[in-house]
């Protein structure tokens, strides 16, 4: 387990290519949910505009008339888009257990050098199910907690001297905040992450595996960190790159919609990676 | 003049510690033969060609207790009654008072709460009529003309011993003292905008003084009606115009910032100074006070308007847009200036409010308050925005004063019209408030409702000038009142900015439309230079309207300003067929065009049939039935029909309906259909980083 953060970010993206056809699992999972949530918006979307020449506008990027389109578009389909809401939670919620579900068998292929069989990553997967759905329950608890108390700063702040600050004060104080924040939950994020990795690896009681998990990440603070850095800057510059790509795609032909699908499926895939 | 002041105040001003003043009835009548002899020659003189009738003009001593948050006040009243009857009672607003408890008018409309620290109020210690130098406190009743509250206080009613006869006039002697509100209380979406701002030594004082409210004349043979409103939750306000005198005593470390002009400043011994302002031909007073502030002062100078001293008093830490200020000031004052009129009085204060108070975006004769942010990219367009709107009332309600209590929608309305166009102008078309490297960012948002509001109102954020950025609000409550509705009497503050400020702007947009820029500039222009230094309403407006565009409006009038019915056209289908004739042996197209009105309002709309040899046959529906069917013989297919295709009609509810084209276009339809798809898998994929 004596690896480099930068090394661990190489052997893992190696492990993933060698088992592509995982990645590609998980693609297609992640296109299946988003499709169920997408269908019925784009349905409504394609009979309002196809044969609109709202549509031409939006063709273009939202331009004023574009922005016009969507403001009555939301306007008259608001219930319909109220109605989604119980629908997309528990679209998420499922989606959370699959990708529980499969973090059992990922776990165990970036365990071995071998490649894993199918057969192999699902049994894994089922196995450590439920360990790893309470690792995320109490994962998720504790970010919650992080964000209430977060919240409950905010408003001890505003109720005390936040209000009087001058603008550019509080918004200092928010970024300390939110900065704040982020670094405690990357913490939470990089400790369930290793908790998880002892479950599936260790074979001791679920508590044991917890301590242990606890533990390496205490004796490796700088590793786990740097994993997690890789992790959060790829994530960025990717992230940063679909939106700079999204703000240059305004599109006007069939082969620039053509380009910015490839490109943004691509960009989903390297996510996934 | 200084010296008459000084028995005045050696006099007249009171000990802060006693609030009763003391009565000094044996000088009484000398005193105020002084004092009445100095008003009536100060005032004519500080403008001597008066623009307006000049009804109620103060002049008032105010001395400032940074301590207590309070000022401590004299204010001499004279009010002139202009109508054919004896007056025999004056109703005076006390505007502070709606920040007394949590039960006035103001607060219950706002559903509000108001700790004991933020709250303020207005004492009236003494009535004097100077006419026959009686005491008439006790003649003092509150009242409460609009709900009947018993715990508002915002309206007195003050019983004459003698009436004011027709034509003549009264002179009050008025002491007061007032407690200034926190002018950030968390009411929502505005508390107090005057007041003190916590944590910083800034003041801003607004309907601060006993105002005499508006006497209606009424129709010839009818007696008139006093017109003074209660202070209510959403509305503003109205006042007759007269000239003020104003001397503001301040510590003197204070800048100090006010309507009109200043005349003069003194330092006292007692480590205060003394500033005296002349404002003539307003109707409001108000002033800032903090030793913040950074003063800066410019000329406004362009070609056919008169030249205007530009004071800009900015919180330090904006000490950087300065530039930016000016910039805007100056654009607003350039079209303003030229479209409807020269802007005439010699100066206008822009105060940069700090964003910790609600006192920014608020409009005052010849001084304004606005705000802007910390970080402020220049294309981020709020700072402009709020400069340009606010700078406009100076137009829309400074000199042309409607009654804001009933009928907002001819200042803010008018303004929200203007203050599109001027952005547009200025600074470029299908401009943004939320504009990043020429894009709008749409993919930050969410595509669903928050909170009930369509994300399109977080794109209302954006702010997509001339005429969509009104759109948002209108459509969620484009049924809710009419325009005409008083302020007050609607159920929401989201409601009243609907009808006072968005749909006003659609609506005047679509007049423009059906009358065209040129003849929608002349009406604007006529209405100004008509009603400026008056009070009209929207029948004036109608009427010029009428009379500059020779037609009779009242089928637009009463559908979109008294009415709540919308406009919806839409295209319901296209078809066609190719006819050959037989003898010549050519063949030509038939195509059959329905169209619809899917709203209740009707009106004329433009219908245009585009043709595949780029060729357009435009004509015009009625819109009077509910349908109708249009058949055009061409000689080539068509593509698409259209209403409304140079959009004359921003307030159509659902443009996208406005359009079918023969053929489905689907490319458009891939490119968004993916994109709503990609947002999802990005979502979802965001949420894994939890496993």
């Amino acid at each position: 387990m004596n690896i480099g953060s930068f090394e661990a970010v190489k052997v893992g993206i190696g492990r993933s290519v060698k088992n592509w056809r995982l990645v590609i699992l998980v693609y297609i999972i992640n296109i299946f949910f988003a499709a169920v949530l997408a269908i019925p918006i784009a349905s409504m979307f394609a009979r309002d505009v196809s044969n609109s020449l709202a549509g031409s506008n939006l063709l273009d990027g939202f331009n004023s008339t574009a922005v016009r389109w969507y403001v009555e578009f939301i306007n008259a389909n608001k219930t319909f888009f109220s109605s989604l809401l119980p629908q997309i939670a528990m679209i998420f919620l499922l989606y959370i257990a699959l990708e529980v579900f499969l973090a059992g068998g990922f776990y165990s292929v970036f365990s071995t050098k071998e490649r894993l069989k199918l057969r192999d990553f699902i049994s894994k997967g089922s196995s450590y199910f439920f360990p790893l759905l309470v690792v995320t329950i109490m994962e998720v608890a504790l970010l919650g907690l992080v964000y209430l108390g977060n919240s409950l700063w905010v408003s001890a702040d505003k109720d005390a001297a936040g209000i009087a600050l001058a603008d550019y004060m509080v918004l200092r104080a928010e970024l300390w905040r939110y900065g704040i924040v982020l670094f405690v939950s990357v913490i939470v994020f990089l400790l369930a992450d290793f908790i998880r990795a002892a479950v599936v690896i260790d074979n001791d009681d679920f508590w044991s595996k917890v301590k242990r998990g606890l533990s390496f990440a205490g004796r490796h603070p700088l590793a786990t960190s740097g994993v997690y850095l890789s992790g959060i800057s790829i994530s960025a510059a990717v992230i940063a790159l679909f939106f700079l790509f999204r703000f240059w795609s305004e599109n006007r032909t069939g082969i620039e919609v053509a380009i910015e699908i490839v490109v943004s499926q691509l960009i989903i895939l390297f996510r996934i990676l | 003049m200084i010296s008459l002041y000084g028995i005045f105040r050696a006099v007249g001003s009171r000990d802060p510690a006693c609030k009763k003043p003391p009565l000094i009835s044996g000088i009484f009548p000398v005193y105020y033969s002084v004092i009445s002899l100095f008003f009536l020659l100060s005032v004519p003189l500080a403008l001597s060609q008066p623009f307006s009738n000049r009804i109620a003009n103060y002049k008032i001593d105010v001395r400032l207790d940074p301590k207590s948050h309070s000022i401590d006040a004299s204010e001499i009243l004279n009010w002139h009654n202009e109508s054919d009857q004896p007056v025999g009672e004056l109703f005076f607003h006390l505007y502070n008072n709606a920040y007394k408890s949590e039960r006035t008018t103001y607060m219950r409309e706002n559903d509000a709460e108001i700790s004991s620290a933020a709250r303020g109020w207005i004492d009236i210690d003494k009535i004097v009529d100077q006419r026959t130098e009686s005491d008439i406190t006790a003649a003092i009743k509150f009242v409460q003309p609009d709900d009947n509250n018993p715990h508002d206080s915002t309206v007195i009613l003050v019983k004459l011993d003698k009436p004011v006869a027709p034509h003549d006039s009264i002179s009050l002697m008025i002491y007061f003292h007032s407690l200034l509100p926190e002018a950030n209380t968390g009411v929502d979406p505005y508390g107090p905008r005057a007041g003190w701002a916590p944590g910083r030594e800034f003041y801003f004082v607004a309907q601060w003084f006993p105002k005499v409210g508006v006497y209606s004349t009424g129709s010839p043979g009818e007696s008139g009606r006093w017109n003074c409103h209660q202070f209510h939750g959403f509305t503003e306000f109205f006042a007759d115009f007269g000239a003020y005198d104003v001397q503001i005593t301040v510590p003197v470390h204070y800048t100090v910032g006010a309507c009109g002009e200043r005349l003069s400043e003194d330092v006292n011994p007692d480590g205060t100074a003394t500033y005296r302002y002349v404002a003539s031909d307003v109707h409001d007073f108000a002033w800032t006070a903090s030793p913040d502030f950074l003063t800066r002062s410019r000329t406004f100078k362009y070609p056919g308007l008169p030249e205007t001293k530009i004071i800009l008093m900015l919180q330090p830490e904006h000490r950087d847009q300065e530039g930016r200020f000016f910039a805007d000031i100056d654009t607003a004052m350039k079209y303003f200036g030229t479209w409807y009129g020269p802007y005439p009085y010699p100066n206008i204060t822009v105060v940069d409010a700090p964003r910790t108070t609600d006192v920014g975006g608020m409009e005052y004769p010849t001084l304004i308050a606005v705000d802007t942010k910390d970080y402020n990219p220049n294309d981020v367009l709020s700072t402009e925005n709020v400069i340009v709107h606010e700078f406009g009332h100076q137009y829309w309600y400074g000199m042309v004063a409607n009654n804001e209590f009933e009928e907002a929608w001819l200042d803010e309305g008018m303004n929200t019209y203007s203050t599109g166009k001027i952005l547009e102008k200025g600074f470029g078309a299908n401009t943004s408030v939320f504009r990043i490297a020429g894009v709008y960012p749409i993919y930050l948002y969410p595509i669903w409702n928050i909170a009930g509001i369509p994300a399109a109102a977080i794109i209302g954020k954006i702010r997509v000038h001339n005429p969509y950025d009104e759109l948002p609000l209108y459509l969620k409550y484009a049924k809710s009142d009419a325009i005409s509705e008083f302020g007050y009497n609607v159920p929401d503050y989201d409601v009243y900015e609907t009808i006072a400020y968005d749909k006003p702007a659609l609506v005047l947009h679509t007049l423009e439309g059906v009358l065209g820029p040129d003849v929608m500039a002349g009406e604007m222009r006529t209405y100004f230079n008509e009603f400026k230094f008056k009070h009209p309403t929207s029948k004036d407006f109608q009427k010029v309207c009428e009379q500059v565009s020779g037609k009779n409006l009242d089928w637009f009038f009463s559908q979109f300003i008294y009415g709540t019915n919308v406009v919806d056209f839409a295209v319901k289908s296209i078809s066609y067929y190719r006819e050959t004739n037989l003898n010549t042996g050519s063949s030509s197209y038939v195509t059959k065009v329905v169209v619809a009105r899917n709203g209740e309002v009707t009106m004329p709309v433009d219908l245009r049939l585009s043709l595949e040899d780029d060729v357009v046959i435009d004509t015009v529906w009625s819109g009077q039935s509910r349908w109708q069917t249009f058949e055009f013989r061409t000689q080539s297919a068509p593509e698409y029909a259209q209403l409304d295709p140079w959009n004359k009609i921003p307030i159509d509810i659902d443009y996208s309906n406005n359009s079918l084209r023969v053929d489905a276009f689907l490319l458009p339809v891939v490119k968004w259909v993916h994109a709503i798809l990609n947002y999802f898998q990005n979502m979802l994929l965001n949420v894994g980083v939890l496993v």
